[in-house]
């Protein structure tokens, strides 16, 4: 069982100090819910993001570790550097199934080192060694866990960070190795990767060898919950067919048929280069190139909806850029070569950097005149900027913001500091109120498609009333936190929208894992009490209503080809939280 | 005196493994010919021979001239109409956009609203455009049957893809005779006028 917390002091007399200790408040959380429980209990909410009284949590979902298919999902949490307040990002890859199965509910890194020294830290069976390294320094992700290879060998996962992280950029991400070891899966989102780069902590090291998958209190009824699970994912059109042929790329071309595909910065709710970044054509030239368009990014993903992709020779470039990063390097720069935008998944994903928040900073830059939209290749060497750490490149790794400020720039798309998602708010008004009023800042996993009627966290609908949208958002906010928590890939969401029985099985899990009586009402109750921490911590942080604002452009320039503004009123989005 | 144009029809017999070629010309969009002013479901059951369970059960997302659909017994396709269909899709915005879905409210701004359901029922062309899933399940069937294109939409696309395209064609001809494919791209007209294709093989 994961009854226990591995905090590690970097700011410890001595040098850095790992304990174990147990769950004890926190017991019967995972997830999101245990990072955001950790960080509203523990972390002062006015204290500097990069400073020793910030806290990186990093912890598995309450299922991670255990044969539940979907179960990998890896939570991080502190106080964002990028927004100021709270952050949860997620990521795939190996690493929450192997902590899980360490024993571990969540490492916390506490603490500053007194200097610049660079640490490894390697968690096994038989405890926690901390070593300085300072061989590591700006090494790439991919050249990082070449080294580890060589070290631990290729049955290790591992928790990193690239240059951007060193450098402690407000887009730098944490990268999780996948099932081939390769840095390919991020928790990108609110500068988490500067947290662990504040931490001097470069790498993390689980290994898990000598260690049992995690046994449920009652077997049994647990296989046959995985059972009805599996089935239930395997059926839905989209978990069983779509995401694994396409990929979630498979949205470019429907999001640009519907006008709500933001195009050069925003301007524009069309992109006429759709079609040759879109799903369909990515799937057909990773096929052909001999890479893979079904993939999955962690051991026990059913799902499978990522993909190799190889250059034009055929060696591998990057995995399957997904549909964010593709729109964000893509139709959001003016970009339609699918090779150029592979190419700067691969340097995000080598430097750590957030692919949404990288593409978003250099739309901005281009509408500063930094580079011309549509330029592929100008694109490819402002992310090197990035890498390299040049003047340049830290005003574009600190994020769309300060991007926008810096060159001048009215139109940014940003909330709380965070660059927004690829679905334009004035076309789906409904996710404009969760970007706005989302603790994380614009986030399109925010309030996820966990359907209200199933939870039954609000009552009925009203479709034609803007307070309709109103109530959707608050109870997906409330669903997402909730599935956030379990360490379930958020894509399990579209069945469990459809299929009741799906949803069910779910909770049927958890319950013969731990030995539970939960139930729909009692996940709500939990989603809740997640967003409660998050916004009180925001609170605290400084934050006020006025946050909870989309920038004022959506409002008053009419996006085509629709011609529509974000219309849902202020007061309105003041009473999402109102339940 | 108007001149006596009459359309150019493209036959090609294509390699049944190598059909996928054509599908990202569904995902342009081609023209088909049909009663309009009557509903998606007349258009594309009653007319085209689609099955509608398969309209109900496998086309999750439909848009009509770029707005989305919740009831295509209700949307009216009309003259120079644009529809384009998809399977369901993945995400939030996925399921927002899902015909008739429960979170449909969330892109209230740009949902399809009928205000004259009255039937024409005068024969023109409308666009079809075909996207992930659907385009492989429905256009095999209407490639064999026969589409329109215009000639330039259909001389980019078969230049755009030459090399791999051409591995797939067994034989093409135009109006009836057997003809070369470089020779194909040279006839065909340019511009808007349009072409009618069947692809059988």
């Amino acid at each position: 069982m994961m009854e226990k917390l591995l905090r590690i002091d970097m700011g410890a007399d001595g040098g850095p100090k790992a304990t174990e200790v147990p769950v004890g408040t926190y017991a019967g959380l995972g997830g999101r819910a245990l990072t955001s429980a950790i960080v509203s209990n523990e972390v002062p909410p006015l204290c500097h993001p990069l400073g020793a009284d910030n806290k990186l949590v990093i912890a598995p979902g309450l299922l991670s570790g255990t044969i539940a298919a979907m179960s990998g999902r890896l939570s991080v949490g502190c106080k964002s550097p990028l927004t100021g307040g709270i952050k949860e990002a997620n990521a795939g890859g190996q690493a929450a199934q192997t902590l899980g199965r360490l024993g571990y509910a969540a490492i916390v890194l506490e603490g500053k080192p007194k200097d610049d020294t660079l640490y490894k830290i390697v968690v096994n069976k038989d405890g926690t060694t901390i070593t300085p390294d300072n061989s590591l320094k700006m090494l790439g992700n991919y050249a990082l866990i070449d080294k580890i290879k060589g070290e631990y060998g290729d049955k290790v996962a591992c928790i990193s960070i690239g240059p951007a992280g060193e450098m402690k950029m407000c887009a730098a991400s944490i990268a999780c190795t996948d099932m081939e070891m390769r840095p390919t899966r991020h928790a990108g989102r609110g500068g988490v990767g500067a947290v662990m780069g504040s931490k001097g902590v470069k790498v993390i090291v689980l290994d898990d060898s000598g260690m049992k998958m995690r046994e449920p209190k009652n077997p049994e009824a647990f296989k046959e919950a995985n059972k009805k699970w599996v089935e239930g994912l395997k059926k839905h059109a989209v978990t069983g067919e779509g995401l694994p042929t396409y990929g979630t790329n498979v949205l470019t071309n429907v999001l640009n048929e519907a006008g709500g595909y933001p195009t050069r910065n925003f301007s524009s709710g069309r992109f006429e280069g759709h079609d040759k970044i879109s799903g369909e054509t990515q799937a057909a030239l990773e096929i052909k190139r001999q890479g893979s368009a079904t993939h999955g990014c962690h051991r026990g993903c059913i799902i499978q909806c990522s993909g190799i992709f190889n250059d034009p020779q055929g060696n591998f470039l990057t995995k399957q850029p997904e549909y964010e990063t593709v729109w964000a390097h893509g139709g959001h720069c003016g970009i339609d070569d699918l090779d150029a935008i592979a190419m700067l998944d691969r340097l995000d994903d080598d430097y750590g950097l957030d692919t949404i928040e990288m593409g978003v900073a250099i739309g901005v830059a281009m509408e500063g005149g930094v580079a011309k939209f549509g330029d592929a290749q100008a694109a490819i060497e402002l992310v090197k900027e990035v890498g390299k750490g040049t003047p340049l490149g830290r005003i574009l790794g600190n994020g769309a913001a300060v991007t926008g400020k810096a060159f001048g720039v009215e139109r940014v798309p940003v909330v709380k500091g965070q660059a927004l998602p690829a679905y334009d708010p004035r076309a789906v008004q409904g996710i404009g109120v969760t970007y706005a009023t989302s603790t994380m800042g614009a986030d399109h996993t925010a309030g996820y498609a966990v359907a209200a009627n199933i939870l039954n966290v609000g009552g009925s609908v009203d479709p034609l009333k803007p307070e309709g949208q109103i109530e959707l958002s608050r109870n997906l906010q409330i669903a997402t936190a909730a599935v956030d928590s379990t360490g379930m890939c958020l894509f399990v969401a579209f069945a469990v929208l459809d299929q009741p029985e799906t949803f069910q099985a779910l909770i049927d899990m958890i319950n013969a894992f731990y030995g539970l009586n939960l139930t729909a009402d009692g996940v709500a109750e939990l989603g809740k009490s997640v967003l409660k921490n998050e916004r009180t911590f925001n609170a605290l942080a400084g934050f006020t209503s006025s946050q909870d604002r989309l920038p004022e452009f959506f409002k008053n320039q009419p996006l085509p080809p629709h011609n529509v503004t974000f219309a849902v009123k202020d007061e309105a989005l003041d009473t999402v939280f109102n339940w | 005196m108007p001149k006596n144009i009459t359309t150019p029809v493209v036959e090609f017999l294509w390699d049944p493994q190598k059909l996928p070629d054509f599908l990202p010309l569904l995902r342009r969009g081609i023209l088909l010919k049909a009663r309009l002013g009557a509903t998606i479901s007349n258009v594309l059951c009653e007319q085209l021979g689609i099955p509608r369970e398969y309209l109900d059960d496998r086309v999750g997302t439909v848009f009509l001239d770029g707005s989305a659909v919740d009831n295509v017994d209700k949307a009216v396709v009309r003259d120079g109409g644009a529809l384009a269909l998809s399977a369901a899709m993945p995400g939030l915005v996925g399921a927002t956009m899902r015909k008739g879905g429960i979170l449909a409210s969330m892109r209230n701004s740009i949902t399809y609203r009928e205000e004259d359901p009255a039937m024409s029922g005068s024969e023109g062309f409308f666009v079809l455009r075909l996207y992930n899933t659907v385009a492989g399940e429905l256009g095999p069937a209407l490639l064999r049957s026969g589409v329109w294109t215009d000639g330039k939409t259909l001389r980019d696309f078969l230049e755009d893809a030459a090399a791999d395209l051409r591995s797939g064609c067994l034989e093409c001809r135009l109006d009836g005779n057997a003809c070369e494919w470089t020779r194909l791209l040279e006839s065909l007209p340019a511009g808007q006028d349009r072409v009618l294709m069947r692809v059988t093989t």
